[in-house]
C-alpha cells in the first residue's frame, strides 16, 4: 500500500469520525432532563447516636448501642435492628423530590401542624436535627416534610412514613398508649362493668 | 324468678359490653368483610401502603378465613432430610449443601442472617420445583382512573412462560439434580409474543446459575431488528414493551438473592389473596384492572431489599413472604428518590385441580396463580394479567412439574429456539 493510499484511508476516517460525533444519538432524554436532587437531610448514617419518633402521646425513643439499636422507650421493647438501620437509611437517603412553600404560612394544609410526627436525631457532633413528617400528596407517593432549621416545606420519599409506620406498628399491643390516634381503642383502657374490667 | 333479674340485666350489660368490645378489637377485619376505599382504614394495618392505594382506588376486597397452605408430601421429605446439613456462607450469598426442600426451616428473629435465610427459603419455595409451563394468557395495560376501569393502551397474548429447575426437583427424573456441566439453578423463558402485532415474535430468555458469583445470561429476541440483545443483570428493572412489569418482578421478586443487601423489618399479619375461589381470573366489574377475589389473613416476614447495581431502577422493595407458603402476596416498589413508585399483587389459589377439560389432578396442592397485577402508582398505571387468559376456555394455564409432556425440554431455553419461535 502507498502513503497516499494510507493517506486517504486516514482522511476518510477522519470524517467519519467527524459525521459520528455530530449524528451519534444524544443521552436520553430524562436523564438530562432531570437534575440531580438534591438529599432532605446531610447527616451521614454513622453520625446519628439515638433517634426519638414521637406521634401524637406515642414517643419511640431508640440509641446507638455499638452495632446495634437499643430501645429505650418504651422500656422493655425490642425492635429489629434491620427495621431501625432501615427507617433511618430510609430518612437519611430520601431526596427532595420537590420544594412547596418557602412560607411556613399554612402549615396545617400539609399535615404539618402541631399534631404532625416529629423525628429527632441525636448526632455524635453538632446540634440535633429535628424533622417534622406532614400529610402524603394527592397521589399518595411521596410526604411533606420540614426541617426544623429550614422554614420550607419540601416533598420526600413516603417510604420514611412507611418505616416508621412500621416501627409503630412492630411495638406490643400493650405499648400503645390508650386514646391516640393510633391506639388501639379498647386494647389498653380495659371496659369495666360496676368497677370489673371486663 | 324475681329475684334473677338483676342477673339476667346484669349479664345482658355483660354480653352487650363485650360485644362492643369485640366490635372494637376489630379495628380489624373478620370473614365475610367486604373493604373497600370507604372502609380501608378498618384494614390499613393489614396491607402495604401500595396495596392501600389499590384500595382507595377502588380495589375491593372480600375478607374469607385463613386456610393452611398444604406443602407437597415430597417437598415436607425432603425439607426433614436435607435441612440440617444447609449452610448459609457468612455473607448470606450462597447456600451450602442444598439437595432439595426448605433450606432453612427453623428462623430465629435475634439471627443476624434472618433476612437472606428468608429470601433463600422464598427462592427455593415449592411453587415449581421441578419445571412449570405457563400457556395462553394474556395481559392489559393502561392508565386507571379513580374507581374506574383500565383505559386499555395495549393487549398483549403469549404463548408460554416457561421455567425449567436444575437443581432441587423432586418430581420429574433426573432428580434431585439433572446432570448439569453448565451449573445452573433455573432456565426461564417467555415466548413468543402472539399480539399485538407489533411485537409478534418477541421473546426473552434467560439462565440462572447456582454460583451467585455468575450474572444471569439473558436475551431479548426482536424480530423486527431480527437481532438478540443481550440484556444486562440492571436491566431486569426495566419495564419492558410499554408494560408497568420487569423481569425482576415476576413473582414478587425473581431476581437473585445474592443481588440484594437484605433487611429484616420484621414479623406482621397482612391480606393476601392465597385461595383465591376464581379460575380464570374474576376481574372486578367495575375497577376492572384489580382482581375480585377472596383475600386472608396471613402471617408473612417483612423484608427489605436494596440492589447492588448502581443502574437499578428501583431504590428498594419491601417484600412481605407468607411464612407458610414462602410465597409473596404483594411486593412495594419505591424509586430512587425514596417515592413510592410501583406494587406488584399476586392473585394465588392453592389447589389440586382448575376447572377444565382433561384438567391434572395433582396429589398436592399446587400454587396457581390466576392474575398478577403491577401497579404503577406515580403514573397512575398498570398492567394487568390473566394467567391463563379467559379467551380459551378450559385452559388450565399453568402445568407443574410435566416435563417434557408439557414441552419443557431443555432444547426449548436456547437462542435458536427463541429465534426459531419468533420467525
Amino acid at each position: 500500500m502507498r502513503w497516499r493510499q494510507v493517506g486517504l484511508l486516514y482522511l476518510v476516517l477522519a470524517v467519519l469520525a467527524v459525521l459520528y460525533a455530530r449524528e451519534r444519538p444524544a443521552a436520553p432524554e430524562a436523564d438530562r432532563a432531570r437534575p440531580p436532587r438534591p438529599r432532605f437531610l446531610q447527616v451521614a448514617a454513622a453520625d446519628v447516636t439515638a433517634v426519638r419518633l414521637a406521634r401524637g402521646a406515642r414517643i419511640v425513643s431508640i440509641r446507638r448501642d455499638g452495632d446495634r439499636w437499643a430501645v429505650v422507650e418504651p422500656a422493655g421493647v425490642e425492635l429489629p435492628n434491620d427495621l431501625v438501620s432501615g427507617f433511618l437509611q430510609a430518612l437519611l437517603t430520601t431526596e427532595e423530590i420537590d420544594r412547596i412553600a418557602t412560607t411556613t404560612g399554612d402549615l396545617g394544609s400539609f399535615g404539618l401542624d402541631d399534631a404532625a410526627d416529629r423525628v429527632e436525631l441525636t448526632l455524635a457532633r453538632g446540634e440535633p436535627v429535628v424533622v417534622t413528617l406532614g400529610g402524603t400528596n394527592p397521589t399518595g407517593t411521596a410526604l411533606y416534610a420540614r426541617r426544623e432549621a429550614d422554614s420550607g416545606i419540601v416533598l420526600i420519599g413516603r417510604q420514611v412514613r412507611d418505616y416508621q409506620d412500621m416501627i409503630y406498628g412492630a411495638l406490643p399491643r400493650g405499648a400503645v398508649p390508650a386514646g391516640t390516634s393510633d391506639g388501639r381503642i379498647g386494647s389498653q383502657t380495659p371496659l369495666l362493668l360496676f368497677g370489673i374490667a371486663v | 324468678m324475681r329475684a334473677h333479674r338483676p342477673w339476667s340485666a346484669v349479664a345482658a350489660l355483660v354480653v352487650a359490653a363485650l360485644g362492643v368490645t369485640s366490635g372494637v378489637a376489630g379495628a380489624d377485619v373478620a370473614p365475610g368483610d367486604k373493604i373497600d376505599a370507604s372502609n380501608v382504614e378498618k384494614a390499613k394495618d393489614l396491607l402495604s401502603p401500595g396495596m392501600v392505594w389499590c384500595v382507595k382506588r377502588g380495589w375491593p376486597i372480600t375478607v374469607s378465613e385463613t386456610k393452611r397452605i398444604e406443602w407437597p408430601q415430597a417437598y415436607k421429605e425432603a425439607t426433614e432430610k436435607y435441612a440440617a446439613q444447609v449452610k448459609l456462607t457468612p455473607d448470606g450469598l450462597d447456600v451450602k449443601n442444598y439437595v432439595a426442600g426448605l433450606p432453612f426451616p427453623n428462623l430465629d428473629p435475634k439471627d443476624p442472617q434472618i433476612a437472606y435465610k428468608i429470601m433463600w427459603n422464598y427462592s427455593y419455595n415449592f411453587l415449581t420445583t421441578d419445571d412449570v409451563d405457563l400457556r395462553n394468557f394474556d395481559a392489559d395495560t393502561g392508565s386507571i382512573p379513580q374507581d374506574g376501569p383500565m383505559t386499555v393502551e395495549r393487549h398483549f397474548l403469549l404463548d408460554h412462560f416457561r421455567r425449567l429447575f436444575w437443581t432441587g426437583r423432586l418430581f420429574v427424573d433426573p432428580k434431585p439434580e439433572k446432570p448439569n456441566p453448565n451449573g445452573y439453578r433455573a432456565q426461564q423463558g417467555l415466548y413468543p409474543i402472539l399480539e399485538p402485532f407489533d411485537l409478534k415474535g418477541v421473546g426473552a430468555l434467560g439462565n440462572r446459575y447456582t454460583d451467585s458469583g455468575k450474572q444471569d445470561d439473558s436475551w431479548l429476541y426482536l424480530p423486527s431488528l431480527r437481532r438478540v440483545r443481550r440484556l444486562s443483570t440492571a436491566q431486569r428493572s426495566d419495564a419492558l414493551f410499554g408494560q408497568d412489569t420487569d423481569v425482576d418482578s415476576y413473582y414478587g421478586y425473581s431476581g437473585h438473592i445474592a443481588w440484594m443487601d437484605w433487611k429484616y423489618l420484621g414479623e406482621r399479619e397482612v391480606l393476601g389473596s392465597m385461595h383465591g375461589e376464581h379460575f380464570p381470573v374474576n376481574w372486578s366489574k367495575k375497577v376492572d384492572w384489580a382482581f375480585d377475589d377472596l383475600w386472608e389473613k396471613r402471617k408473612v416476614y417483612a423484608v427489605e431489599g436494596v440492589s447492588k447495581l448502581p443502574q437499578y431502577a428501583y431504590s428498594k422493595r419491601v417484600i412481605f413472604v407468607d411464612k407458610e407458603g414462602w410465597v409473596i402476596p404483594f411486593t412495594d416498589i419505591y424509586d430512587r428518590s425514596g417515592e413510592l413508585w410501583k406494587i406488584w399483587i399476586n392473585n394465588m389459589s392453592f389447589r389440586k385441580s382448575v376447572p377444565g377439560n382433561n384438567a391434572i389432578q395433582y396429589p398436592d396442592e399446587m400454587g396457581f396463580i390466576p392474575s398478577i397485577v403491577m401497579v404503577d402508582l406515580q403514573l397512575e398505571h398498570a398492567t394487568k394479567a390473566s394467567l391463563p387468559s379467559p379467551r380459551f376456555p378450559g385452559e388450565q394455564g399453568w402445568y407443574f412439574n410435566q416435563g417434557e409432556k408439557a414441552g419443557v425440554t431443555d432444547d426449548w431455553f436456547t437462542v435458536a429456539a427463541l429465534v426459531a419461535a419468533g420467525r
